[in-house]
């Protein structure tokens, strides 16, 4: 058996004895949006606009992993909701950003990896990169927008009397409290993928300037970059459409 | 209306937050000036581009029937600094229209130019010191003006762990015969010990948290090892990692270590607090009840989270798995070069937040109750 295979079993069986039918939906929600990535870049290698696919795709791995990962419907319709708009507004950030950075491909830093490849397969780097840091930052987006729905859906049956105008109020709140872990789930998750690169950069003595302009750098350093703006920007938003979703039920109660 | 909310949100309400706006607006300035920062610049010539012209463009075909295009321009540069400062030349760039290794240039864009024997001039890059210090300007400033004081912590606590991990990486390259994974996971360790300590302060709270998010990763680690050796690391191969100077392995569980923290660190925070939350509102609340409320909240989150650093991973190694596919490499072996080492690191952390989960759970469930009994 691969080590990939028996850590996985691994994996899925904790998910089953921990979390029963919601360890069984998080797996399945973990080999589709694997699926879904790879159908990413099949249909772009097959020719397919970059852009307009992993829009399609990145919708579908929103809604996976969160419609998988609670039962609560109010929940996840203010979470998906959000995802759905701060990733729209990501991509209009990430574009121009890309655009000015670029960042696309490869670098001289890759030129092992890179033997006895063609380079010139008629795609669109820049495009590729963008649909990269865009896929990056979907996690996170799901993850930062539920656990600020779930903390403001368990206030509220808590205290129903709430007034909605101080909701946005209490939901910002909430996310002062998520904010420090889900930043740094992010500082530490891309360190975990970026340390043999910044060993690499200590060693071949690349100082502080030669760093911080190399291709390789800003790519790696905007990917982190976006996410932690997602997360933030991910907050005000969830406050208000959990709002807005509110007073849409309290109407059509009335 | 909500810009009414937010409105409301931001406007200043005090002495300290003024001070805040106002140090944000000079740290923007400081942005801006990094536009005319080339003197600074003393191993390095930069130059503005001028004009750029396309001189020639030429079909390209490869093997693989991938049509491309070779494209030369005459760059004229200014420029910026240095003995040559304001002095005009003309430089020839190619590049391929995908732009997969090299790229074209535009009038504005600023290089570093390296001078040759003679007077020939090359282009070494692309000088991008200013789009990073406005990126990282504008995530700075949603950060405090969003998140305020639990926002700053945040930031500092970014920084320590920057910081740490540089001192670590220095350690590792300087000492010789260094246990690479030990070193790493005890920097690991100090870095969540800072974090949870100034997102939390020090109280019972942060060091529940801190013994099942180091309980965890711990578990995890050992778990992978103990898969890796019986499996004998059949499918993984570790020289086909990136940016590797030294021996890979260990930097590899290094790596999954680093990344799993993170996510464990979170889940755990999240648990904890709900159930301190419970015991605050019901204070009679049972153990058992205390443990069930925190598999609830672990449940709910364990998916989601593992999703992000998978998502982190995969998207890293994007580019690479189109090329290959590109170069007529079968999907089976695509995967197996580009995604295999990243989706076993995944999994490695996968395994550390499920376990999570209970061993936070019970922690808290012992801890908060046993104070009330003592």
């Amino acid at each position: 058996m691969s080590t990939m295979t028996a850590l996985f079993i691994i994996l899925a069986l904790l998910l089953i004895l921990i979390g029963g039918k919601m360890g069984l939906e998080a797996i399945v929600s973990l080999v589709f949006n694997f699926f879904w990535l790879f159908l990413t870049i099949t249909l772009i290698a097959w020719g397919f606009s970059p852009l307009i696919v992993v829009t399609i795709t990145g919708v579908i791995i929103l809604a996976m992993t969160i419609f998988l990962s609670d039962d609560n419907d109010q929940v996840t319709r203010v979470a998906f909701a959000t995802g759905v708009v701060i990733m729209l507004m990501l991509i209009a950030i990430i574009v121009p950003v890309e655009h000015f950075a670029t960042v696309q491909g490869f670098a001289n830093e890759d030129s092992d990896a890179l033997e006895g490849l063609s380079l010139n397969i008629g795609i669109n780097f820049l495009q590729i990169t963008i649909v990269a840091t865009i896929l990056s930052t979907l996690g996170a987006i799901a993850e930062a927008a539920m656990a600020v729905a779930a903390g403001m859906q368990e206030l509220i049956s808590d205290s129903p009397d709430i007034p909605t105008s101080k909701l946005f109020g209490h939901g910002m709140h909430i996310g002062q409290q998520i904010i420090s872990t889900a930043i740094n789930t992010l500082f530490f998750g891309f360190m975990g993928s970026f340390l043999g690169l910044s060993i690499w950069f200590i060693r071949l003595n690349y100082g502080f300037a030669d760093m911080i302009n190399a291709k390789i750098f800003v790519s790696e350093f905007l990917l982190l970059i976006f996410s932690m703006i997602a997360v933030i920007l991910a907050v005000p938003c969830t406050a208000w459409f959990m709002k807005l979703d509110l007073q849409r039920q309290s109407k059509s109660k009335v | 209306m909500i810009k009414q909310n937010v409105i409301n949100y931001l406007r200043p309400n005090s002495i300290r937050q003024l001070l805040m706006y106002i140090i944000i607006i000079l740290m923007g300035v400081g942005v801006f000036l990094t536009r005319y920062d080339a003197p600074l610049y003393q191993n390095h010539i930069v130059g503005v581009v001028e004009t750029a012209t396309q001189q020639s463009k030429q079909k390209t075909t490869d093997q693989f029937n991938n049509v491309d295009y070779s494209i030369t321009q005459v760059l004229r540069i200014k420029i910026l600094n240095g003995d040559r400062h304001g002095q005009k030349v003309k430089v020839k760039n190619n590049y391929f229209k995908s732009g997969g290794l090299n790229q074209a240039y535009r009038p504005g864009q600023q290089l570093f130019l390296n001078h040759e024997a003679g007077n020939d001039i090359s282009i070494i890059g692309q000088k991008r010191d200013t789009l990073v210090a406005l990126m990282a300007w504008i995530t700075v400033s949603l950060l405090l003006m969003l998140m305020r004081l639990p926002g700053l912590m945040t930031l500092i606590s970014v920084i320590i762990n920057v910081t740490l991990l540089y001192l670590a990486i220095k350690l590792d390259l300087n000492v010789t015969n260094i246990n690479v994974v030990f070193l790493f996971s005890s920097v690991g360790i100090l870095m969540a010990f800072v974090t949870l300590s100034l997102a939390l302060g020090w109280n019972k709270k942060m060091a529940i948290t801190l013994t099942a998010t180091l309980l965890s990763s711990v578990v995890a680690l050992i778990i992978a090892n103990i898969v890796m050796s019986l499996t004998h690391q059949r499918g993984l191969e570790f020289e086909l990692m990136d940016y590797i100077t030294q021996l890979p392995q260990p930097i590899f569980l290094a790596e999954a270590f680093l990344a799993a923290l993170g996510a464990i660190m979170d889940a755990s925070t999240d648990i904890i607090a709900t159930q301190f939350e419970i015991q605050e509102a019901h204070p009679e609340v049972s153990r058992r009840n205390l443990f069930n409320a925190g598999l609830g909240v672990g449940r709910s989150i364990m998916g989601a989270l593992t999703s992000v650093l998978f998502l982190i991973f995969i998207s890293e190694t994007f580019a690479m798995s189109l090329l290959y596919l590109r170069n007529g490499n079968t999907w089976g072996y695509t995967i197996e070069i580009n995604m295999v080492l990243g989706m076993v690191q995944t999994t490695i952390a996968g395994i550390g937040i499920v376990l999570a989960v209970p061993i936070a759970s019970g922690l808290a469930a012992f801890f908060i109750r046993n104070k009330e009994v003592a």
